[in-house]
């Protein structure tokens, strides 16, 4: 038997998965984190139970494409039993929900959840009565303490089909029948009319600061100070790990150790690969001193995943957790909203833009809470050409810490003024936004540290087989003549036109694996510090790496050739004008 | 009057919701119904921030002048 897990957006499915599977899903204090389902098992009454988290739907007619996920989900379960997560602080739409999903002939279990967060706002609900009333096992639930999730499992097994009209019939005061939402609306007024009692509410200290946070006159310098603080850590923080030991650690210890105990030596093909290409010094052959210039698959691959770029992704994911369960996302969304609208987005766009600030996948894959295709298309298209991954941020920290600040820029302007066209020429609405605000919450460091671990752990997984095959290919090509080939053939494209040296092939190649692993390369390139920023632009925007780009392909489908006719005119357009700047202020 | 002229901590009462089922059907599924209680949180720039039976909701500016209050 199947049991989904089923309710509105940010209400604690996903907490309640983690702790009925041992699961780790990602949990966040800000509606819309689950986008795609999960299975799982639980263990009750000696048989293993298969769970579902599903994304948060309002309800069955769909507004965006998680909650079409959600329906479908439902609608592809016939035979399951349902267990409705309702946040007890808003009793009357997650009812909404649930009745909807009885009137389908699912057998139901409610929680109801944030029972906490209900006392705190004085809302009393009458648990037993409302059982009473629905026929249907009704358990009070605090999903961050766990309190009440295992009787609410123990109880999956009481879950029988109810019918709507009976459900009419216990309600006092409701004749109708109920087939349209309005009617639905009125039997839950009726139900919650015996259920539900609003306590005067007390204002507090938090409450002061959510509204002081997310009001336009006081919450945007705050909101800039927060980023601003939040760029300053990440600086320090990873430079600070950097710098003063993992360089040290693989240009002093390890390089030098794989040099002297690998077979073959300077010169050898397979030394080459893997250790040290070496660079010429007055035409003789010299070995490197530092893992940048070394190129090899075990100097600089595991150079870049781990010496430089695994700080700057741990102090980000850590921050970015704090963030979200903290419950600043949504107030930052309400802050950037009207700026959003310019370009066709609305606040929400912040959630996926901050998210790709971390890596593009999963970035792209939140462009579902977005409601209409024009949004979707919109943000994927922008967010996988402007927005920078942690990991290449990070290399960028290292390697040309003066002119980051620069090319960030450079991005962020190219994400407004491309947005700005894109908007006026895709055809299609952007909607207003209306979304829930949730209360700030303290962040609980079991959450946060799981969360940190995953993400962090979940980049190492890819990075580091990533960042070695790239460095491997980008050998092997350049053995084979075909880097130079490809130089020299495309000369004229990269010294006429983007104003970069030709050797830049050799990590444009590498980009399309790994953004970091392009960044370091470039680093080993002669160049000005011009010329290095129009390459690191160019490395940006010219192609998303292939795992966004696997996801591009999965989640736009037709849209993604749209994404690459704006990717050719952006590479061509924006890339070209950073020449021309150059070429203005006299630099080149 | 409409709900964008409240200003910030003023509290009123929804009388109407103005517009098609479905922009009613869209604010009911968010808790905003005729007859709560809502106390201004946010309303001179941005979307309209407002708190309703304890719960904080943003709603952009157009939907929130569909909506009709009564102090
Ligand atoms: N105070 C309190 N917070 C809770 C409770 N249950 C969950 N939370 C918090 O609510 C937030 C949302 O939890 P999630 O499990 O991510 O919510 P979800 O229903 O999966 O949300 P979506 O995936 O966005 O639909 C998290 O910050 C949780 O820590 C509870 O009973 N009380
Ligand atoms: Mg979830």
């Amino acid at each position: 038997m199947k049991t989904l897990l089923m309710g509105n957006p940010n209400v604690g499915k996903s907490v309640f998965f983690n702790r009925l599977t041992g699961a780790n899903i990602i949990e966040s204090n800000y509606p819309g984190t689950t986008v795609d389902y999960t299975k799982g098992y639980m263990r009750l009454e000696g048989k293993d139970i298969e769970i579902i988290d599903v994304p948060g739907t309002f309800s069955l007619e769909p507004k965006d494409k998680a909650e079409e996920v959600a329906v479908k989900m439902l609608h592809e379960s016939k035979g399951s039993k349902v267990m409705c997560i309702i946040d007890a602080s808003k009793v009357e739409r997650g009812l909404y929900l649930a009745l909807e999903i009885i009137e389908q002939g699912f057998p139901v279990v409610i929680a109801l959840n944030m029972w906490d967060v209900a006392i705190d706002k004085s809302i009393d609900i009458d648990a037993k009565k409302l059982e009473q009333i629905l026929r249907i096992p009704v358990v009070p639930t605090v999903g961050i303490s766990g309190e009440g999730i295992s009787t609410l499992a123990s109880r999956l097994g009481d879950a029988t089909p109810v019918k709507v009209e009976d459900i009419v019939e216990r309600t006092e005061g409701i004749k109708h029948k109920v087939n349209t939402p309005d009617e639905r609306w009125t039997l839950i007024e009726g139900i919650s009319k015996e259920i539900v009692t609003f306590g005067e509410y007390q204002h507090t200290l938090k409450d002061a600061i959510g509204d002081f946070t997310v009001k336009p006159a006081t919450g945007i310098p705050f909101a800039i100070a927060v980023l601003y603080g939040f760029w300053s850590v990440f600086g320090s923080f990873a430079g600070f790990f950097t710098d003063g030991f993992l360089v040290k650690i693989f240009d002093e210890h390890w390089l030098p150790w794989l040099q002297t105990v690998f077979p073959g030596g300077l010169g050898n093909w397979l030394y080459a690969l893997i250790v040290d290409v070496g660079h010429l010094e007055n035409g003789v052959l010299t070995a490197s001193d530092n893992c940048f210039e070394s190129f090899g698959a075990l100097s600089s691959g595991l150079f870049v995943p781990v010496g430089v770029v695994l700080p700057a992704i741990f102090i980000f994911y850590l921050m970015l957790a704090l963030l979200e369960d903290i419950g600043y996302m949504p107030r930052l969304a309400v802050l950037i909203d009207t700026v959003l609208h310019k370009i066709g987005l609305h606040g929400y766009a912040i959630v996926p833009s901050i998210l790709a600030l971390g890596c593009n996948v999963p970035a792209v894959g939140a462009t579902r809470i977005l409601e209409t295709k024009k949004q979707r298309f919109m943000m994927m298209t922008l967010l996988a050409l402007f927005i920078p991954c942690g990991a290449q941020i990070g290399i960028m920290q290292d390697v040309i810490p003066g002119s980051i600040g620069f090319v960030m820029l450079y991005l962020i302007a190219g994400y407004f003024i491309f947005g700005y066209i894109l908007n006026k020429i895709v055809p299609g609405k952007t909607p207003e936004i209306l979304m829930d605000v949730p209360p700030y919450q303290k962040p609980m460091s079991r959450n946060i540290s799981r969360k940190v671990w995953m993400r962090t752990s979940g980049f190492l997984k890819v990075a580091v087989p990533f960042v070695i095959l790239g460095s491997l290919l980008v050998n092997v090509l350049y053995l084979a003549g075909t880097i130079d080939w490809l130089g020299n053939i495309l000369a004229p494209m990269f010294e006429g036109w983007f104003g970069v040296p030709k050797e830049t092939a050799g990590p444009l190649v590498a980009a399309f694996l790994r953004k970091d692993l392009a960044v370091a390369q470039l680093s080993a390139i002669e160049m000005t510090k011009y010329q290095m920023i129009s390459a690191v632009v160019l490395v940006s925007i010219y192609f998303p790496c292939i795992a966004t780009f696997a996801m591009m392909l999965r989640e736009g489908g037709k849209a993604f050739l749209g994404s690459l006719a704006v990717l050719l005119v952006v590479v061509f357009t924006w890339g070209g004008l950073l020449h021309l700047l150059w070429i203005l202020m006299g630099v080149v | 009057m409409i709900l964008t002229a409240l200003k910030s901590r003023e509290l009123a009462r929804i009388v109407a919701i103005e517009g098609g089922q479905g922009l009613r059907q869209k604010l009911l599924l968010h808790g905003i119904s005729e007859g709560s209680t809502v106390r201004m949180v946010s309303s001179n720039r941005g979307p309209v921030v407002l708190e309703i039976n304890g719960s904080t909701i943003a709603i952009g500016r157009g939907m929130a002048k569909k909506i009709i209050v009564q102090k």
